[in-house]
């Protein structure tokens, strides 16, 4: 919890999905999950919004080489005047610019939005896999073997809660960038991606955890898991076989809530001065460079800032759906 | 109780310890040079050297630790040398216990910067905390209540949207154009609350926004989901069969439920934010605890970093205790042990 | 009929609560009709999901507020219930008409003392102080059997135990001295002794208070002891109803059979096996075309033609205040009761 929603929402939504169906009569969980999540209109909208950035994420990078957007051309006759701002109407929206160009240099506002979103996608998809990974292993060792692995897996959750997380993200910067960086991955941009997914990743995975090792304690009370272990199942195999089908609910629940999170945060890294820095583009270094032309390129401020805003809001949006479908009791009748 | 809460403030200690610890590890391996922070364009080596020393960080990490850690219950002197303090004595600077070291950059001790920077953090906290518990537990009882409704689908659609923007994004979008382009609503700034209180709350009304926007969203829908939990509880059946009115039912039995689990969040959340609100003291320009940091970091003044860390972590673990006291107290079905 | 009419303390006519879904119409209750005199004791027995709980939650007017859809009539005391506004029945909850839930521990609220949940019931209806209601609420928790009811009213309901659970919900719907207290399975949670304890408790306080009592259970033990009528009821209406004594030793129809036969006696042999109704209970979104239970009766075949399949069957009078739901007739039904009788006994 310390790691406020409202400084920058690591935390994500609460999510009721540890009460995940368990079987329903005749059809299975799976086939309910889809078909109440097709019902949900505003569900399916974020998904369709979701696979359009996912396509994007994955095309902007090759139309890039292929030269069917250019994120880094310079175009110094599109700016002038004494800020170097964009000639023409709303930061210079022209038919070879949709959305206007940047200030000063005058590169292509859209090819970097389309740029930044492949860059921000990668780090949060990337992020959220760290943080599955260490809080679903974690997890499972502490709601497994219990006893002492559960105590000082618990302990190390409640000390990585008690720091500050957001000032810890930017503070680290500077320490673990240039060890990263003398461990051998080149240095700048490189180095600060890894480490900007490296932080991300394990400040989260605690939620990730506590979230696998409540589902563990209570499927380990279930019968298919002593049935297992009488037929000579090893302790390893049933942790893994048995019982992770279990979990993907609440996990892909809780990934999709806590990646928009990761996005943000992105953004609240190069706002605050540790995040990538330009030339490459990113949403959060878009936006950090258009705070200074706010008031008076709009455009410039706007649009990434809104791309930001869509991209959170369609994770959002699925993710809220997705555990509504999951969650059986959520379509109780209402108060008396 | 007397026992648990003496195991809890022990336990405190520990973690504060481990936390101070992991803090020096962390940052005395930088590989930036404080003592190349503490003299300006004309410096030479040996200057360096000699401030290096004076200074202490000429000495290995433990022992810097030890001394950080007696700075907190005896005083201390900048620089810590007894030729300086012979041959210029007023260059010294005094640090009273508890002290939490001297920010070379600044000029300033480190405790003094703190005293200055809280007021500010605490005053954006509060307030902030009290539009987002107003705004957000009422819309989200009121969202419970018609639930079905237009209403309801409009304020949980409205909560989303609010949770998705992020918060330095609202706060520059409040700055530069409701603010700044329109002029709409007075800037931020910080005015001391005994010097002029209108002033004081004129120039928090920004920030405060900021705050609690996605705050006041998350417990739109924390609040609205404990409110239909509850209200489908068969105590809430008891309470109408009982003849109780309809009001009382909602306000009585089912809030008194609803909302406890919130009190918890609520604590814990204000302890985050009293810990330092970063991102929106960064926009507004305001010098709380979250900028401090923020500037120490990138200015790399180790000892202002250590101390801001320490006393984040020190609100936030003082907070989960207290939070842990109060609900013990609010719920009798818990025991504390 | 005037002299039975000012007998009559509640009359329930052809009550129907459906509940719409995504998956259609639940008709929880479907037809419903009984009545209930002054310091009588009805059972009302079936198994889950047979419309017990609803009808009862029906009388008290607990589906307000929800998509239940509500119809056909029930008067109390010459009022009725089902259009009486909001405001109005609050003042009968409660206070003329009282409640207790099957499971004490979520029924009472975890956040308040017993004690003062019990005085809420009185003030509610009573323009009293909170110490003269809590002096109220000591003196119920005396009267259903806590000892040092004094200490216990400051108690939480977790503090208490399973049986002195059940007495304070007993205490709380007793402390206005209801005409009508209904119990929905009282004694379900609770293990054999407390269960005995308890239903003797409701008999002593039935003649102390002269309350009419509904008990709403799926024991048939339960009725025997305590109640004076029985309605039976299956997939949401009566299948048979009447005198205790009439419908446990002339049983008409095959379900109440079917009930009585799991009914563990003390004078079975040993060993013998007890009997099970086969099947689960129907679908009540879409109840079986013709007797509702027909798919789980064994007797079907005794009734010429397809009538059970095909037509459904109405309540018909058997003896004065016996009514039963079956296509059987009347001989085949002695017939079969007595073979019944020779083979159990």
């Amino acid at each position: 919890m310390t790691l406020s929603a409202g400084e920058f929402a690591a935390e994500p939504l609460p999510t009721t999905a540890e009460e995940a169906p368990t079987s329903v009569a005749g059809r299975s969980p799976w086939q309910i999950a889809r078909a109440r999540l097709r019902a949900n209109r505003v569900a399916m909208v974020a998904f369709v919004a979701i696979v359009v950035f996912a396509v994007i994420a994955v095309v902007a990078p090759i139309l890039q080489a292929v030269g069917v957007i250019d994120a880094t051309t310079l175009h110094p006759d599109l700016v002038q005047g004494p800020g170097a701002m964009p000639t023409g109407a709303f930061g210079g929206i022209s038919l070879q610019h949709p959305l206007g160009v940047e200030p000063q240099t005058g590169r292509d506002l859209l090819s970097r939005i389309l740029l930044g979103i492949t860059l921000d996608t990668a780090i949060a998809v990337a992020a959220t896999i760290v943080s599955v990974g260490l809080g679903v292993v974690l997890g499972l060792v502490a709601g497994f073997y219990r006893g002492a692995a559960d105590w000082s897996i618990g302990r190390l959750i409640d000390l990585i809660l008690a720091f500050p997380q957001l000032l810890m993200l930017i503070a680290l910067s500077p320490v673990l960038v240039q060890r990263l960086t003398d461990a051998g991955i080149p240095s700048g941009n490189p180095s600060k991606v890894t480490y900007i997914i490296a932080v991300l990743g394990f400040f989260g995975w605690p939620y990730f955890a506590r979230i696998i090792r409540g589902q563990v304690l209570s499927l380990r009370e279930r019968e298919f898991v002593e049935a297992a272990e009488m037929l000579g199942a090893r302790r390893s195999r049933i942790n893994f076989k048995e019982l992770l089908p279990n979990l993907w609910a609440p996990i892909l629940v809780y990934s999709t809530l806590v990646l928009p999170t990761y996005i943000s945060a992105e953004a609240a890294m190069s706002f605050l001065g540790v995040g990538i820095v330009p030339p490459t583009p990113t949403l959060g270094n878009l936006l950090q460079d258009s705070v200074n032309y706010a008031t008076a390129d709009p455009t410039y401020f706007l649009a990434p800032g809104l791309t930001l805003f869509i991209v959170v809001l369609a994770f959002n949006q699925f993710g809220d759906g997705l555990r509504d479908a999951l969650d059986p009791r959520s379509d109780r009748a209402g108060g008396r | 109780m007397f026992q648990y809460i003496l195991k809890r403030l022990l336990s405190i200690v520990g973690m504060l310890v481990l936390i101070s610890i992991s803090v020096f590890a962390l940052f005395f391996a930088v590989p930036a040079d404080p003592a190349r922070l503490t003299c300006g364009k004309n410096c030479t080596p040996a200057i360096i050297e000699a401030n290096r020393h004076a200074l202490g960080y000429d000495k290995p990490i433990v022992t810097q630790y030890l001394d950080f850690m007696k700075g907190l219950v005896s005083e201390r002197d900048f620089p810590d040398d007894p030729v300086i303090a012979k041959n210029s004595p007023q260059s010294i600077t005094h640090c009273p216990a508890p002290c939490l070291g001297y920010s070379v950059t600044q000029g300033q001790l480190v405790s003094k910067m703190i005293k200055d920077a809280f007021p500010i953090t605490a005053s954006i906290a509060v307030g902030a905390f009290v539009l987002w518990i107003v705004g957000g537990v009422g819309i989200g009882v009121l969202s419970a209540l018609k639930r079905g409704t237009l209403l309801e689908r409009g304020l949980v659609s409205a909560s989303l949207v609010a949770y998705s923007l992020p918060t330095f994004f609202i706060g520059l979008l409040l700055l530069n154009i409701v603010s700044i382009k329109y002029g709409l609503a007075p800037a931020a700034g910080y005015t001391p609350f005994l010097d002029d209180p209108v002033a004081w709350a004129q120039g928090m009304i920004l920030p405060w926004i900021t705050l609690a926007m996605v705050f006041a969203a998350l417990y739109v829908r924390l609040t609205r989901a404990n409110m239909l939990e509850t209200l489908s509880e068969d105590y809430i059946r008891t309470a109408r069969a009982k003849g109780v009115p309809e009001w009382a039912v909602i306000a009585r039995h089912a809030m008194r439920a609803a909302l406890t689990p919130i009190v918890t969040i609520a604590g814990l959340d204000l302890g985050g934010v009293l810990a330092g609100a970063a991102i929106t003291e960064t926009v507004f320009n305001l010098n709380g605890i979250g900028k401090t940091g923020v500037y120490a970091i990138q200015q790399l003044d180790l000892p202002v970093i250590v101390a801001v860390v320490l006393l984040s972590a020190f609100v936030i673990v003082l907070f989960n205790f207290v939070v842990d006291l109060l609900y013990a107290f609010l719920d009798p079905r818990v025991t504390l042990r | 009929m005037t002299e039975q009419q000012a007998r009559t303390l509640l009359d329930v006519r052809d009550l129907r609560v459906h509940f719409p879904t995504a998956d259609g119409l639940v008709r929880s209750v479907d037809g419903l009709s009984f009545s209930l005199a002054p310091g009588r004791t009805l059972g009302i027995v079936g198994e889950s999901g047979s419309g017990k709980s609803v009808t009862s939650q029906a009388i008290l007017g607990l589906h307000r507020g929800t998509r239940a859809q509500v119809s056909g009539s029930i008067s109390f005391d010459g009022v009725d219930l089902l259009g009486l506004p909001t405001r109005e029945l609050r003042r009968l909850r409660g206070n003329e008409i009282a409640m207790i839930f099957q499971d004490p521990l979520s029924a009472l609220h975890p956040y308040y003392t017993v004690g003062r949940q019990i005085a809420e019931a009185y003030r509610v209806h009573h323009s009293v102080g909170k110490r003269q209601a809590l002096a109220r609420a000591e003196e119920m928790l005396d009267l259903v059997g806590i000892p040092n009811a004094g200490r216990r009213l400051h108690e939480y309901p977790h503090q208490f135990s399973g049986g002195m659970r059940q007495r304070a919900m007993i205490a709380m719907a007793l402390v206005n001295d209801p005409r009508l207290l209904i119990a929905d399975e009282p004694t379900t949670a609770l293990d054999v002794t407390v269960q005995a304890q308890i239903l003797e408790l409701m008999k002593k306080l039935q003649q102390e208070f002269g309350s009419a009592i509904i008990v709403i259970t799926h024991d048939l033990g339960v009725v025997a002891d305590i109640a004076d009528d029985v309605l039976v009821m299956y997939a949401g209406h009566a299948v048979e109803q009447g005198a205790v004594a009439d419908v446990f030793y002339r049983p008409q129809m095959p379900y109440t059979w079917g009930l009585l036969a799991s009914m563990p006696r003390v004078e079975n042999p040993r060993g013998q096996r007890l009997a099970t109704i086969a099947g689960s209970p129907p679908s009540l979104i879409a109840p079986p075309a013709g007797c509702r239970f027909h798919p789980r009766c064994a007797y079907r075949g005794l009734v010429e033609g397809d009538a059970c399949v095909t037509s459904a069957p109405q309540l018909a009078t058997t003896e004065p205040g016996h009514l039963v739901r079956c296509h059987l007739e009347a001989a085949e039904r002695a017939r079969v009761l007595g073979n019944m009788k020779d083979g159990v006994r």
